[in-house]
């Protein structure tokens, strides 16, 4: 049986594999799919909660889907009590004109999924400033799943090389990188990205954020890595088709590129999906102290910074969006991880 | 001049428990066009031998020379050896990259020498795979898709595909049926003839040696301890391992002490040998009993 | 008299991503007191063979046919009462020594779990007893050190050995060795012929002895059964096959042992 049709067997891993992929499309595609910018703030509309979408008329009649505008007054806390005004009727649109983007960095359109022309549509609420949820949670997943894949890149293309040297060559280049390791490892690793990050300008641009926080997560993260791929490929070097491989002369570095980490792939690919959601909780975590990407761009850590009193919890529940989507995104990761292990394990294979 | 020279090479282990003696003073030499056969059992040095040859451990002590060149060590001389030395595993099963096919092996071993594209290599690669009986259809076959008997022919031409002049046989046969083990021992007489090769074959079992071998030599625990021509090795073996040997082969031999030979003076074979006396604390010379016929013994 | 052993129809089918009959109405009997060869090269469902005779064939294997032992249909045999035939009635000796003892406990360790567990012997001292006796059988004569070794400090004869003494210390009444000698030298196959030879001569031991090599049949065995393709082919004392094998793989397999040895 190949790979593909065991990996199919269990559904729960491809539903997980399908809607990562939804996911990743929803982020590459977020100016499209969002109504608003994710700075695109309106007072009016603080903590507004999620909109209610309607399909029927009052004659329970099937007509073009749309929202009531919201109106509020305030309780004897000064809170909002939003109300719908239900004689007015604003009709959603499809593919309506928006702010102006770039799609996918090439295309300027302002064409939009979806979108009303006057009022405001809050598919999963507003925030303190009146911002779309929705439409920042969909530019947050551009930050927090690209930093797993790129973070998992950097990192594992460290770890595999180093380790590949360490374990083929042996001797002392092993002994010293071995040493580098486990200083690395000695680490504590939140603890060191959080005094890394404090010795950098608060005030940097997001975008130097980012790729600091990228560096700063594969920086740790190779170490472990590369200790298990060298204990790897020192049993693999150990195979004759190594051997014929030195004795017809191919040089090192396609030895180990070629013959000895390709046959690290089945371990990988499982740690490469078990490690991803570290990634993404770790940006989180930097983003939620605030210490990651900044207000105004939209990341689902600076996006829970909402989330930190119980109050508004209570109140506006729907300010826990952002975690959601990070449960949901590192347990497919995991349950895909799992699968993998379950798939590539001999033992599991028929005789 | 032989084609290539071992001249008493010694290497050592150093183990937790103490020196493992793998080749203790080992003199041999392979003769061109023709099959040289190291006899010992696992565990004797046979292929730290060859790993030796191949440069893939460095000796102790001692030469290697190639056609008068010294190839001791590989990385002075590593173009010579790498074009006129291959080698072919005992285990056909680990001896390819799981991930290749048999068209990638082959391509990645003619790329390794030469500069070819993969289309105009195609058919010298056909050609390859013919001569070790292996049709067209197994080219893009991987090894867990091929039985043994066909790998062990796939590595048979991976070995001979740059032309090499020797090829180590490391147990080519011994995890094979013995239907498949002869067709390959056939094959490889058929290929000797046709290039010209000097092989130089590893095996534990004397028996399947007689079939293809010109040259015996005789190893025990790192040392040599008889050669000759075949047919002087099999017709009048002369020292008492050689003939323990050749009663193992027949199943005759019944009583036979777990061995590992402990002591680095005298004869390698005293602690077994069933006549063995004070006089084999001394190390043996070499006698030539006949012409060719080299015995490390007291008693000859 | 009554066989030992009867194998009656086994065919035996792997499951899965395609299907792979391993064994297709094998029958044969095995006497008391002697030594039966199955001859096949790899693939021909030799293993597949000597494990469905305990029924520890993967779950992914569908046997059928039947198997008697001593007058019972052991593949009616229930898991708990199967258990406690292995190794107290029938002992199966492994192909790689290596991989069958657990490298983390000494061999005397291992071996002495083994009696204590299949309760052949409740008293320490007994069995220590016992272990020497079947040590020497097995023509280990270092007991002590072989008991205090782990199986990397020992040499794949000696483990070999060991198991050997290990599986015949619970005097099974028939021995299955699975290509005991396939992984080892000839010295040592030679002298494990000639242990084999003993056991059944001095102790009665009935031995179903699977190999892939003619030559260890002729030195061992009373009668072959020859496998090809999981069906028997020709099945006859030894001296006839060798003489004057009938079928045709037969024919093959004797003239490829003759080219051998020339």
């Amino acid at each position: 049986m190949n790979f593909w049709q065991q990996f199919k067997r269990n559904r729960l891993a491809v539903t997980m594999f399908r809607l990562l992929l939804v996911l990743y499309v929803l982020a590459i595609l977020a100016d499209f799919f969002a109504p608003y910018h994710y700075d695109d703030d309106d007072v009016m509309h603080a903590w507004a909660p999620p909109t209610r979408i309607h399909f029927l008329d009052i004659k329970q009649k099937v007509i073009t889907p749309y929202i009531n505008p919201y109106t509020f007054s305030t309780n004897e806390y000064y809170r909002r009590i939003y109300s719908v005004e239900k004689n007015v009727l604003i009709p959603v649109r499809f593919f309506v004109k928006g702010f102006k983007y770039n799609l996918l960095g090439i295309w300027s359109t302002d064409i939009h999924l979806f979108g009303v022309e006057n009022g405001r549509i809050y598919l999963l609420g507003a925030d303190d400033r009146g911002r779309d949820i929705f439409s920042r949670l969909l530019y947050g997943s551009r930050v927090s799943l690209s930093i797993g894949l790129i973070g998992v890149a950097i990192s594992f293309s460290l770890g595999m090389i180093i380790g590949g040297i360490s374990g083929y060559f042996g001797g002392w280049i092993d002994t010293f990188i071995m040493r580098v390791v486990e200083m690395i490892m000695l680490l504590p690793g939140f603890y060191f990205l959080l005094a890394l990050r404090a010795s950098f300008p608060p005030e940097m641009d997001s975008r130097q954020v980012y790729l600091l926080i990228i560096v700063i997560l594969s920086f740790i993260g190779w170490a472990s890595l590369a200790r298990v791929i060298r204990g790897m490929v020192l049993s693999i070097k150990e195979n004759e088709f190594v051997f014929a491989a030195r004795a017809l002369g191919l040089t090192h570095f396609r030895i180990i590129t070629r013959h000895i980490l390709p046959n690290t792939f089945s371990y990988v690919s499982v740690a490469i999906c078990l490690s991803i959601p570290g990634y993404i909780i770790g940006e989180a975590a930097l983003s939620f102290l605030g210490l990651g990407i900044q207000e105004p761009y939209a990341s689902w850590g600076n996006m829970l910074v909402l989330s930190q009193g119980i109050v508004t919890i209570e109140a506006y529940p729907w300010v826990l969006a952002p975690g959601v989507a990070i449960l949901i995104t590192t347990m497919s990761f995991n349950i895909i991880g799992n699968t993998l292990r379950d798939v590539f394990d001999p033992k599991r294979k028929i005789l | 001049m032989d084609l290539l020279d071992i001249q008493n090479i010694k290497k050592y282990f150093k183990q937790p428990w103490g020196i493992n003696y793998a080749l203790d003073g080992v003199d041999m030499s392979i003769k061109e066009k023709a099959t040289t056969a190291l006899v010992g059992e696992s565990g004797c040095g046979k292929t730290t031998l060859a790993k030796t040859i191949l440069g893939f451990y460095r000796p102790d002590s001692g030469k290697i020379l190639f056609k008068g060149e010294d190839i001791t060590d590989v990385k002075t001389n590593n173009k010579l050896v790498r074009e006129n030395i291959q080698i072919v595993f005992q285990n056909p099963f680990l001896s390819f990259n799981p991930r290749y096919t048999a068209f990638a092996t082959l391509y990645e071993a003619v790329r390794a020498m030469n500069n070819i594209s993969k289309k105009e290599v195609r058919g010298f690669l056909v050609e390859s795979l013919n001569s070790v009986g292996l049709g067209e259809e197994f080219f893009f076959r991987y090894p867990h898709q091929m039985s043994g008997g066909e790998l062990q022919r796939l590595s048979i031409a991976r070995a001979l595909i740059n032309k090499p002049k020797i090829v180590i046989l490391d147990e080519p046969t011994s995890s094979l049926d013995i239907s498949t083990a002869v067709n390959i021992l056939k094959l490889l007489a058929k290929l000797q003839q046709e290039a010209l090769l000097s092989y130089f074959f590893i095996s534990h079992n004397l028996k399947l040696v007689k079939r293809i071998a010109h040259y015996v030599f005789v190893m025990y625990y790192g040392k040599i301890v008889e050669y000759g021509l075949k047919e002087q090795i099999y017709g009048f073996p002369r020292h008492p391992y050689t003939k323990l040997l050749l009663d193992a082969c027949e199943y005759k031999m019944k009583d036979y002490p777990a061995s590992g030979s402990k002591h680095k003076q005298g004869c390698v074979f005293r602690e077994i040998c069933p006549h063995s006396k004070d006089i084999c604390g001394n190390e043996p010379e070499k006698t030539e009993i006949e012409p060719n016929h080299f015995v490390f013994c007291h008693f000859v | 008299m009554k066989p030992l052993l009867e194998v009656k129809d086994i065919s035996v089918e792997y499951v899965g991503e395609k299907r792979n009959q391993a064994l297709e109405k094998v029958s044969f009997d095995v006497k008391s007191g002697e030594i039966l060869g199955i001859i096949g090269e790899s693939g021909s469902g030799k293993t597949t063979l000597a494990y469905s005779i305990l029924n520890l064939l993967p779950e992914s294997a569908k046997l059928k046919g039947s198997i008697i032992f001593k007058g019972s249909i052991i593949t009616e045999f229930k898991e708990n009462k199967l258990c406690y035939l292995r190794g107290k009635e029938i002992g199966i000796i492994p192909q790689d020594p290596a991989a069958s003892f657990n490298p983390v406990f000494s061999v005397g360790y291992q071996f002495n779990e083994f009696l204590k567990v299949k309760g052949i012997c409740k008293d320490a001292e007994e069995r220590l007893v016992l272990m020497e006796e079947a040590l020497n059988k097995a023509c280990l004569w270092d007991v002590n050190k072989i008991l205090n070794s782990y199986p990397h400090q020992l040499s794949g004869g000696q483990l070999q050995r060991a198991m050997i003494a290990l599986v015949i210390a619970a005097k099974p009444s028939l021995l299955i060795a699975d290509e005991p000698t396939s992984s080892l030298d000839v010295t040592i196959e030679s002298q494990l012929v000639h242990m084999f030879l003993r056991l059944r001569d001095e102790m009665g031991f009935t031995i179903i002895f699977i190999t892939h090599n003619l030559g260890l049949i002729e030195a061992l065995c009373d009668r072959v059964v020859v496998l090809y393709q999981g069906q028997v082919k020709e099945m006859a004392d030894k001296a006839s096959i060798i003489a004057a094998p009938r079928d045709e793989y037969t024919k093959s397999l004797v003239v490829s042992f003759r080219e051998v040895g020339e």
